[in-house]
């Protein structure tokens, strides 16, 4: 059998949901965007709880290999503390929920800040099972170690009588390679760009998008390598930071991307700090990041159809069709394929995963069903009179 | 940056409304709303005022299509739709891009063309059926996609060759490769008939009688070096074309052609007469996985010349025509003429090459797995001849065939002879005929004998070697003889039953502990007590003639009730071989509705009890019966009649199965007495069911707990009896006694 890994991004609206399955069958869910809307027939919204659960009934298993959520923000953890198994608290427990045998969390997550009145909202629930996970010592990595989360965790671990290096294994730094995955065995490996530890400097909001996972993911099939760029909701500065250190490191082969999860749902913010009338105008180094595309490689955005009609040059929310025209052209300018939003495929108004194969080929856009009869069997036809 | 081929003979049509066609206008705005594609012209060819072909140059985005895809085929392309004015023909898909790969699945255009795709397999009026503009556009992104995965080839097309439509076929012998190998092998070729569309058949001719004849040709064979594996590439459609092709693989045709045709003359020249109106140029292409590895198998490709090999000769300047002759030229030194070219301009028709099935292509194709075994089939009447058509057709196992009959013109009915076969010996035909589908490609031997005389070498050395001994006879005489034989192959008998409703495959395991004699058994009593028994022999014509004639399908019957059950009986045979047990297997036809159902009975082991001069053979299903019956009466005894047949051709005695005992028996503690009710009733049904085989044969009774089938006084004054009472038909009696763990049988016969 030829080794095929996949890629799903998950038609969530402005939210963040997508998936990596591996040749060899292990999983890694990026963020979890679960809206109530989507459980109804009529909205464009993925019922992604059903939808997922569906997968991994398919796949006979009850648990992914690695959930990792790029940020806090409730468009990317959305749902997700009725959907998985947390093991910190019995309530979270139970009968269908999905298991995480790895979780993988920026050390931001864990330093959430929370007022009293915050304290049952889901980023404070998964702060702490993260903060529970790390202080048992297994079943997830944290990704930087700034020095707010040793203050907390020094003392913790000495209340259990535990040296204060004891949980040092359990923490990733930027510019290095995850552990628990390796291109031998598994066709995978996945790179730390970000979170630096300079952007954990205090937990209020602004810091979130600020510290949040970015990776490199690099498959190899049978000798060729590829690359997936999978960004949380970085802004341009944050890019740059990037591309600079990356490059300081020697590391330029890990900013070339096949497919690149673009950040923000397609914001301008992530470009520049001007949106631009017509067009956005990326930085000096996102522009570099953008340039550093492969011939025949995508660019997905994940947010709500962003078509290029009048209206959308006035939108303030993303997704800002200023970013798409940018975006677009330079994917073209670097012998690209498609610029594709989640919520556009195969239509607005009943969109489905986009699903990228993985082969020896290269990275190739797997189109679900066309329109036609197998359509129109698929969904409810309006009541007939 | 791409560059395309130029389209030539075209002009630009500048408007959309101005295309005459309806279906380039549809297909025009098909392309428009398919995001995937992007309209980059129009044009038209036109043949004086009318365009004959409409033109739609697109730029096409497969995303399916992998980056790196070994074919080389990108993510945009650019195509031509040929839109023809006929509405009966396809539109023509034409690949600009220069350097798009050559793949198969594409039209022979010849070099320097741009490629034409090959989208669909079957004629055009069965696509036109359902073709739409928009399925045309997701069928030319899925032909982009599956080539570029190289996933576009249906299992029989040979991966190397274009798909291309030629009406001349050339056929290669099933031994080609083999007889090659021979050095002294000469091959002609001959032409088949011209058919009514102009294509014709040419047949490679291997055989002894080499003499060249008029509408014989001796074809030009050049063999190439070896090429890699999945290279494809065009026809050319001149002989320049394809001498430039061979001059880049290192081969220079114009010499290997001078040598040929040089040899086709000699010092008295040729007359003109003499020379053939074409030509076969036949090439041999060695075929290697990779680069520098020998070839695993030779392709062939073939083509057409319409000139005689000494036209071609004097074309290519190496002979020279003067009064009708044509003489050798002289070619080197400062008389030899100027070389000439206008051989280059000579067309080339392309062949497809086909080659006869041996037995393992023939499986390939019938999806048959094993090779099958060394056989012998027993009896080719109706039912065998059938099956070993099936058989040799789809190249499962290697033959022996005996059969003592002849073809009688009546057998045509019911036989696959034909009318020239009568008188001929049925094995003689079924030779004949099986070397009219193989070609000699398998083993067949045609034994002429009586298989029951054991005495003949011709009939027991094949029966001995085979792995397989399949008796289609219809008669009980073989099988039951096979049976007594150790030392013979795995046995299994096939045959119809009298109505032609139903058909019977009884198979030994293989090692043959239990042989065909018991599954015989065992079969009938199956007939006596399951409902498919009810009929299952009707028809038969035992009162008539002595018994054994349950086999032989009754003289008014229709071939094809004959034929269905040997294609069952010919695949089931097939299926039980790969497996080790013994079966029973019955399958019953409905003639009305055609339906067919399967039954299964279980087969149990036989043992035999030695009587002096005769045997008696039981299985163990009747022994489990007679010991269910003694425990369901303990502690009293309890019996009734045992049933079996008599074969005095092989001294046996087969019990077949033992009845309960009747309802006005009386019995006790230390005695039974068989009743009479509804006994003689029973027993006639039986006779019925079974064709008058399965008879009644004598008693059965139990012992009480704790005791031994040792008999008591009381058995031996009752088998007394019983011997006096058979006596009257020339019989033995038999007597069976069931004990607490034994089972005995005793014998009496009345001396007379």
């Amino acid at each position: 059998m030829a080794t095929i890994h996949k890629l799903l991004f998950y038609p969530v609206g402005n939210g963040d949901t997508s998936q990596v399955v591996l040749s060899n069958g292990r999983r890694v869910l990026f963020d979890y965007c679960h809206r109530r809307n989507g459980e109804d027939q009529d909205c464009p919204l993925i019922d992604l709880k059903s939808k997922l659960k569906q997968e991994l009934a398919d796949a006979n298993r009850d648990d992914y290999d690695v959930v990792a959520f790029t940020h806090a923000d409730v468009d990317h953890i959305c749902g997700s503390t009725d959907f998985f198994h947390l093991q910190h608290a019995a309530k979270y427990q139970g009968e269908g929920r999905i298991k995480i045998k790895e979780l993988w969390v920026p050390a931001a997550m864990l330093l959430e800040i929370a007022s009293n009145d915050q304290q049952s909202d889901e980023f404070v629930i998964l702060r702490q099972e993260a903060r529970y996970r790390l202080l048992e010592g297994k079943d997830i990595l944290v990704f930087s170690k700034p020095p707010e989360l040793v203050e907390w965790l020094t003392p913790k671990l000495k209340e259990r009588g535990e040296a204060p290096n004891a949980r040092d294994h359990l923490f990733v730094d930027a510019g290095v390679i995850v552990p628990g995955f390796t291109l031998a065995k598994d066709g995978v490996e996945f790179f730390c760009h970000s979170p630096f530890i300079e952007h954990c400097e205090d937990g209020s909001d602004v810091v979130r998008n600020r510290a949040a996972l970015i990776l490199n993911v690099r498959f190899n099939v049978d000798g060729e390598s590829y690359d997936f760029l999978q960004v949380g909701d970085a802004e341009w500065d944050v890019l740059e930071d990037i591309v600079r250190t990356t490059r300081a490191h020697g590391n330029d082969d890990r900013l070339a991307w096949n497919l690149f999860n673009i950040p923000h749902h397609c914001s301008y913010l992530a470009l520049s700090n001007e949106k631009g009338d017509k067009e956005t105008l990326p930085k000096t180094l996102v522009q570099e990041l953008l340039l550093e595309g492969k011939e025949d490689a995508y660019l997905v955005s994940s947010s709500r159809p962003n078509p290029d009609v009048k209206e959308s040059y006035e939108q303030t929310q993303p997704p800002h069709i200023q970013a798409r025209k940018a975006y677009e052209r330079h994917l073209r300018e670097v012998g690209g394929r498609k610029f594709l939003v989640t919520m556009e495929e195969p239509n607005a108004t009943k969109p489905e995963p986009l699903e990228f194969e993985v082969s020896a080929g290269g990275v190739s856009w797997i189109r679900a069903a066309f329109g036609g009869a197998p359509a129109i069997i698929a969904s409810k036809p309006p009541r007939a009179g | 940056m791409d560059s395309y081929h130029s389209l030539l003979n075209v002009e630009e049509v500048k408007d959309v409304s101005d295309l005459a066609l309806p279906r380039s206008f549809a297909l025009h705005e098909a392309a428009k709303r398919c995001d995937d594609f992007t309209v980059i012209q129009i044009l038209k060819h036109c043949d004086g005022e009318e365009a004959r072909l409409e033109i739609i140059v697109v730029d096409v985005e497969c995303d399916g299509v992998p980056p790196k895809n070994p074919g080389g085929i990108k993510y945009r392309e650019r195509l031509a739709f040929c839109v023809p004015r006929d509405p009966k023909l396809l539109v023509e898909v034409l690949a600009l891009r220069k350097g798009f790969p050559i793949l198969m699945h594409q039209n022979n255009n010849g070099p320097d063309s741009p490629a034409s795709l090959c989208l669909y397999f079957e004629p055009p009026a069965a696509v036109l059926r359902t073709w739409t503009p928009e399925n045309f556009l997701r069928r030319v992104q899925w032909w982009l996609e599956k080539s570029a995965r190289g996933e576009l080839h249906p299992a029989d097309q040979p991966v190397e060759q274009l798909f291309f439509v030629t009406k001349y076929e050339l056929v290669l012998p099933w031994n080609f490769g083999d007889l090659q190998k021979n050095q002294g092998q000469r091959f002609l070729i001959q032409r088949g008939q011209p058919r009514p569309d102009g294509g014709e058949t040419f047949l490679v001719d291997a055989s002894a009688d080499q003499n060249p004849t008029k509408g014989r040709i001796t074809p030009i064979e050049i063999t190439l070096p070896a090429v890699t594996h999945r290279h494809v590439e065009r026809d050319p459609i001149t002989l320049g074309q394809l001498a430039d092709l061979l001059n880049a693989r290192g081969v220079d045709i114009k010499v290997a052609l001078d040598a040929v045709l040089r040899d086709r003359v000699n010092d008295e020249g040729a007359t003109e007469q003499a020379d053939d109106p074409l030509s076969v140029i036949l090439l041999h292409v060695p075929v290697s996985r990779g680069p520098g590895e020998p070839p695993e198998r030779i392709a062939r490709r073939a083509f057409l010349v319409m000139a005689g090999a000494l036209r071609l000769g004097e074309k290519l300047g190496v002979l020279f025509i003067h009064g009708g002759l044509y003489f050798r030229e002289v070619t080197d030194g400062v008389l030899a003429p100027r070389p000439k070219t206008d051989w280059r301009e000579l067309n080339l028709y392309p062949m497809e090459v086909l080659q006869c099935n041996d037995a393992a292509a023939a499986r390939r194709q019938s999806g048959i797995k094993g090779e099958g075994p060394q056989g012998v089939l027993v009896g080719v009447g109706s039912l065998g001849s059938a099956m070993q058509n099936l058989w040799d057709r789809c190249g499962w196992g290697r033959w022996t065939v005996i059969d003592k009959d002849h073809i009688k013109p009546h057998n045509l009915v019911r036989h696959i002879a034909y009318a020239q076969h009568i008188g001929v010996p049925k094995v003689e035909v079924m030779a004949s005929l099986h070397a009219a589908v193989t070609q000699g490609a398998r083993g067949f031997v045609p034994v002429c004998a009586d298989a029951t005389d054991l005495t003949q070498e011709t009939v027991v050395k094949p029966i001995t070697a085979a792995c397989l001994v399949v008796d289609a006879s219809t008669t009980l005489e073989y099988p039951r003889l096979a049976s007594t034989q150790d030392g013979f192959g795995r046995h299994m008998s096939v045959f119809i039953t009298p109505d032609g409703n139903a058909s019977v495959l009884l198979a030994e395991d293989a090692d043959r502990k239990v042989r065909l004699r018991t599954l015989e058994a065992q079969y009938y009593r199956a007939v006596i007590h399951e409902d498919w028994g009810e009929k299952h022999l009707d028809g038969n014509l035992g009162s008539f003639w002595s018994g054994a004639s349950c086999r032989d399908i009754s003289t008014i019957l229709p071939y094809s009730r004959v034929v269905n059950h040997a294609t069952t009986l010919a695949e089931q045979v097939q299926l039980v071989t790969e497996q080790p047990e013994s079966r029973i297997r019955i399958w019953v036809r409905d003639p009305e509705a055609g339906a067919i159902r399967a039954y299964e009975v279980p087969v149990h082991g036989e043992r035999v009890l030695s009587l002096d001069d005769l045997d008696v053979f039981i299985d163990y299903g009747v022994e489990e019966k007679l010991h269910a019956l003694r425990a369901e009466a303990a502690p009293g005894e309890t019996g009734g009649v045992l049933l079996g047949y008599f074969d005095f051709n092989v001294n046996a005695i087969v019990v077949v199965d033992a009845l309960p005992a009747p309802p006005d028996s009386m019995s006790g503690a230390t005695f039974f007495e068989r009743g009479v009710a509804g006994l003689p009733e029973a027993i006639r049904e039986v006779d019925r069911r079974t064709a008058g085989i399965v008879q009644y044969i004598g008693e059965w009774h139990s012992h009480p707990p704790g005791h031994s089938a040792l008999p008591s006084r009381d058995d031996m004054f009752q088998l007394a009896y019983l011997s006096l009472g058979m006596a009257q038909d020339g019989l033995p009696a038999i007597s069976l006694i069931v004990g607490e763990r034994d089972l005995r049988v005793m014998k009496g016969q009345a001396k007379g």
